[in-house]
């Protein structure tokens, strides 16, 4: 899995020892600035970069994966995106296929674009200076639920163990059809996997259920994690919300740098 | 489908990240009152949908089985969704859990939605088809409306896969337009989403049926094969989908008040309409024709208004399909 960032999280910086909650809550704090200004004031949504920048800069990490990873968009916000210039109202600027082309829209999909780099950035710098564990932590330290976080923390546990059995399977049945299945043959071929699959996990929930039972698990997970939020922590998080609130006012009134 | 940050705006996330929190709870209070019993009534393991363990591994194996793709029509390939066999299999709070584990994990790790966009997405992609899901299911597999032969046990699961991953991609273009970053048009986008979801849901529902038949045949000692509940739980199960329906299309079709409305409302003068009670019971088919007529209920302000008069409609409409179909039901 390449675009996992965990290999990256076990590095050591200054970012990487923050307080988990703390760099989610800034996160989100930022990701609530980006998206709230309006998606034409493209220019000024520019300054919102400096904070992954920024970021990427003091956890020493390479540049690159987060580049390459922004790039492979989603379709779902390609399709808005490249949709939306044609039917904002607004001056017309070109015509496509006879149809109408605005300004006005074309700035909206260009905001859109870079919120979405943005936001992305945020995202990436957070997978890639915590480890899962600790992020799991860190949003339940944020009042997200027991029963979730937990789920959340078994699944990420047992998930590559399934990944790896999936990848095996797929491996055996394209070696042995070439990889050409007719399309009959390859939904029940890909049934037979998926059922396979199931039952294995049944059978290794089952078998990992007792095994906590046993143990004596009462439903809460514990870690031995104690940390507290230090003052370094405070300081991140300030200074997280004056980037926001200072970049956001500029970006929203739109006022000249 | 996963929606981004980008393309929604407050007044779609709050509310809908308050829809998924409400819901999750009352999912996790009804798994947690089952698990109870089931211990109480001596079973250990009660059932195959039990505990902590076992469902965050089935939260693991959904995404596994994500990545097994297939073809579904000449050039397109689909994969699983999940929520409805999960639903079908586990019953839909167990499979609401399920999916919003698996969305977040989807949203951190490779960065499909985003953190705001979360709640619409747990919505759209798991609350939504794993109770319409189930609602069908249990009502085409078990109660049977339209006799024995109709549709039988794998048409029902085919049924309820298809129309559950539809239900909730046809949130979508509500919930784009209404937050209005865009200036799509609620039409097409409709069009365009009920097109292609049309065909990820066909192989949904193909999958699902092979998936289940696929473990029923190596799994025939099990009490697993579907989730199975009691006619209070299945209709308990469709008033929820009818309330979300109802009450979330109609917040969404709340939005945006068309010039004229605007202008009276600007100008101060109260319009004709005001005068009189806008009949609650007119709204049974919320947004789904007119962009936005004033169904409000007196007295109350705003979204909640619309909502209310949404759930009233949808509460009414509600009552009707179920008497008829018990009767029809009866008379069989």
């Amino acid at each position: 899995m390449k675009f996992l960032f965990e290999h990256l999280s076990q590095c050591s910086s200054i970012v990487h020892s923050l307080d988990a909650r703390v760099k989610v809550a800034a996160t989100l704090i930022f990701t609530v600035a980006v998206v709230s200004v309006p998606s034409h004031h493209v220019g000024h949504l520019f300054l919102f970069f400096a904070w992954p920048a920024g970021m990427i800069a003091a956890s020493r990490l390479p540049l690159s994966p987060f580049v390459w990873r922004a790039l492979a968009l989603s379709p779902f916000i390609l399709l808005v995106v490249v949709f939306n210039p044609f039917f904002e109202q607004g001056r017309v600027v070109a015509s496509i296929l006879g149809l109408p082309v605005t300004l006005e829209g074309l700035l909206t999909s260009a905001g859109i674009m870079v919120k979405f780099f943005a936001t992305m950035g945020v995202m990436l710098v957070l997978m890639a200076t915590t480890p899962f564990p600790a992020l799991i932590g860190g949003i339940r330290g944020l009042g997200v639920p027991a029963f979730l976080t937990h789920q959340i923390a078994f699944l990420y546990r047992y998930l590559f163990i399934l990944l790896s059995q999936v990848r095996t399977m797929k491996r055996a049945r394209d070696t042995r059809s070439y990889g050409r299945l007719p399309a009959r043959v390859a939904i029940r071929s890909a049934a037979s996997i998926l059922g396979v699959l199931f039952v294995r996990t049944l059978e290794t929930g089952e078998r990992v259920e007792l095994a906590m039972a046993l143990r004596g698990f009462d439903g809460t997970l514990r870690d031995l994690e104690t940390r507290r939020a230090g003052p370094a922590d405070g300081l991140f998080l300030l200074l997280a919300v004056a980037f926001c609130v200072f970049c956001w006012w500029m970006a929203h009134e739109r006022l000249v740098i | 489908m996963h929606l981004a940050d980008q393309l929604l705006s407050a007044k779609i996330y709050l509310p809908a990240a308050a829809a998924a929190v409400a819901g999750l709870s009352y999912c996790a209070a009804r798994v947690r009152r089952d698990e109870r019993r089931d211990m109480e009534e001596g079973g250990f393991l009660g059932g195959a949908a039990g505990s902590i363990p076992l469902m965050g591994v089935m939260g693991a194996f959904v995404f596994a089985a994500q990545m097994v793709n297939f073809p579904v029509l000449p050039g397109t390939s689909g994969h699983l969704g999940g929520a409805v066999l999960l639903a079908i299999l586990f019953g839909p709070f167990h499979a609401s859990i399920l999916m919003a584990s698996i969305l977040i994990v989807q949203c951190l790790i490779f960065q499909d939605g985003g953190l705001l966009a979360l709640g619409a997405n747990i919505l759209n992609m798991g609350i939504v088809p794993a109770f319409v899901g189930a609602a069908l299911y249990q009502m085409l597999a078990f109660r049977r409306p339209f006799g024995r032969a109709f549709p039988g046990q794998q048409g029902a699961a085919f049924m309820a896969a298809w129309l559950g991953v539809l239900s909730g991609a046809l949130l979508v273009p509500f919930q784009v337009v209404y937050a209005g970053v865009t200036s799509l048009p609620l039409g097409g986008f409709l069009a365009v989403m009920i097109g292609v979801h049309a065909v990820i849901g066909l192989a949904e529902g193909l999958i699902t049926v092979a998936v289940l038949k696929f473990i029923k045949q190596l799994y025939p000692l099990r009490a697993i094969g579907e989730h199975r509940m009691g006619a209070s739980g299945a209709v308990t199960l469709l008033l929820v989908v009818a309330l979300l329906i109802g009450g979330g299309l109609s917040i969404f079709a709340s939005g945006d008040p068309d010039g004229l409305e605007k202008a009276v409302a600007m100008s101060g003068h109260a319009g004709p309409e005001q005068a009189g009670e806008a009949d609650p019971q007119q709204t049974k088919e919320p947004a789904l024709s007119s962009p936005l007529p004033d169904y409000t209920v007196p007295g109350v302000g705003g979204v909640v208004s619309t909502a209310l008069a949404g759930l009233t409609g949808t509460l009414g409409c509600f009552a009707i399909v179920l008497l008829l179909s018990y009767l029809t039901g009866r008379a069989r």
